[in-house]
């Protein structure tokens, strides 16, 4: 308690004697965070994006032109294909109005659509075995059927802009992250001459070290709530500009984004306080 | 008691193959008793600021022993050392040491942060410290508001804060006037009749040695006399 209390006090007095410094650290904290925030969610829409371009490089489609009552048995056909999954649902003009997962279960499903899903990518050789295969065992039997074979584009091309947004953000997340080294470095500094009075009136090395700890990660944790209550604030709008589209965030992605922010302000600070219990006092106030 | 016995320290200079060893202190041996008032003197490079920061336990010893109270300093960790150096020792400065954005209160309860003292009891015992160096009515301002001698006092006052049985003082009117460095010595005297507490000097003033019972000079790392 004693030492969290001095740890506020420090910052406290460093906002006082050096308010430039620490409004440009508490700015770079911020902004790092934010831009993480925004990388965090980018990242996971592009996760979702490669999911769904990849299912869709797996994925057929087969239409019937009436309602028919299927099972998963009708398709065990394309087992030796490896099936992932199969939703039966009741289309219109390209909508599912209501599905169910068939495969595995013993359910059926009044459906004039069929989606199967393969486990692994289909080569041109399997797809048109597949297609056979289905138009052999299911047409006449479920009146005229349409088989809609995967999506043929190009997943690379379809993730491009994707992929250069997150490099963007990469960039700028380094380019902040470099700069608030560098501030932290100068506020370290600047507290020496405080850290060796300390030890002489009878602070132990790791009580020093405990006590910066502490403040970091005070101006950190401040740092990531102010730059959380930015993003819910500018999400939709000004912030929108820089997302990729469909990015969203759950309580627990919060949750993610603050423990990898205080890890890594952890891992920062370590090098300086290594620094510091390497050096001897005596060391430490000669370079005062 | 301190007691020192063949105490040897040594500084490298340079690195590399251009490295040499400089002998600061060779064969020490001092024994300071409860109470006593001591003064190292020397000229600049003698080595009696390496002394006084082995004896502050802020520097280590190469060879020899060293021990506060019967207890061997060289085998405490950190830690330990730290709470020697809290508990025993207080620190009195040539350029005070102080926290200049921190009020005078705070400087001066600063080591009892570090110690078990309670919570409610730190501001009480460096209202008393203040008190007994003259400046109590100054506990609200901050250090840079305070004249030098001011200031010395705050550095008294938190050196007796944890009314330790040590006090080391490296030219503590070095930055003082003589008519202000009389009033420091002559209180620094005070706490070592009145309180028993040792106070060992380091100056190279003959006026500032004066004040003590006992005069040691070092010279090139050596005692040269220890005069009672």
């Amino acid at each position: 308690m004693r030492k969290i209390l001095m740890a506020v006090m420090r910052i406290k007095d460093d906002f006082v004697n050096q308010p430039m410094l620490m409004t440009l650290y508490c700015i770079g904290t911020i902004i790092c965070v934010t831009v993480f925030i925004v990388f965090f969610g980018s990242f996971n829409a592009l996760m979702d994006k490669y999911e769904d371009v990849s299912k869709a490089s797996r994925e057929y489609y087969v239409f019937f032109k009436d309602h028919y009552n299927v099972s998963s048995k009708d398709f065990s056909f394309l087992e030796k294909y490896g099936i992932q999954e199969i939703v039966a649902s009741d289309d219109l003009e390209g909508y599912a109005q209501s599905e169910l997962e068939i495969y595995n279960s013993k359910k059926s499903f009044n459906a004039n659509c069929v989606k199967i899903v393969f486990k692994e990518n289909i080569s041109a050789m399997e797809n048109s075995n597949i297609i056979q295969d289905i138009s052999q065992k299911m047409d006449g039997k479920y009146g005229d059927i349409y088989i809609s074979p995967p999506y043929g584009g190009s997943a690379t091309e379809d993730l491009s802009s994707y992929y250069r947004t997150l490099i963007n953000l990469i960039l700028i997340y380094v380019i902040c992250f470099i700069g608030c080294g560098y501030l932290f470095k100068y506020v370290f500094n600047t507290s020496k001459y405080e850290n060796t009075i300390y030890s002489l009136v009878g602070a132990s090395k790791g009580n020093v070290v405990k006590i910066m700890l502490i403040e970091s990660v005070i101006l950190c944790l401040s740092g990531c709530a102010v730059a959380i209550i930015l993003h819910l604030l500018f999400k939709d709008n000004i912030l929108s500009m820089i997302y990729l589209e469909d990015s969203t965030y759950s309580f627990l992605d919060y949750v993610y984004i603050v423990l990898f922010t205080f890890l890594l302000s952890i891992a920062t600070t370590i090098p300086f306080f290594i620094g510091y219990i390497r050096n001897p006092i005596l060391k430490t106030k000669r370079e005062l | 008691m301190i007691e020192i016995k063949d105490l040897c320290k040594s500084y490298k200079i340079g690195k590399g193959k251009n490295s040499s060893e400089t002998k600061a202190l060779e064969n020490i041996c001092l024994k300071i008793e409860d109470g006593e008032s001591v003064a190292i003197r020397g000229k600049s490079g003698a080595g009696k600021s390496t002394l006084l920061n082995i004896l502050g336990i802020l520097d280590s010893y190469d060879s020899g022993s060293f021990t506060i109270d019967g207890e061997e300093i060289k085998n405490l960790s950190d830690k330990k050392a730290a709470k020697m150096r809290n508990k025993k020792i207080g620190f009195v400065l040539q350029d005070f040491s102080l926290i200049d954005s921190k009020s005078v209160a705070m400087n001066v309860m600063l080591p009892l942060f570090f110690s078990d003292c309670e919570y409610k009891e730190m501001y009480k015992k460096a209202e008393n410290a203040l008190e007994l160096v003259g400046i109590k009515d100054q506990i609200k301002k901050k250090t840079y508001q305070l004249s030098g001698g001011q200031r010395q006092r705050v550095a008294i006052a938190r050196a007796i804060v944890t009314e330790p049985s040590i006090i080391l003082a490296d030219e503590p009117t070095g930055s003082l006037d003589s008519e202000t460095s009389s009033q420091i010595m002559d209180l620094l005297m005070e706490f070592n009749k009145t309180k028993n507490i040792t106070l060992i000097v380091v100056t190279h003033e003959d006026s500032v040695a004066d004040y003590c019972k006992r005069k040691v000079v070092i010279s090139d790392g050596k005692i040269k006399t220890d005069n009672t």
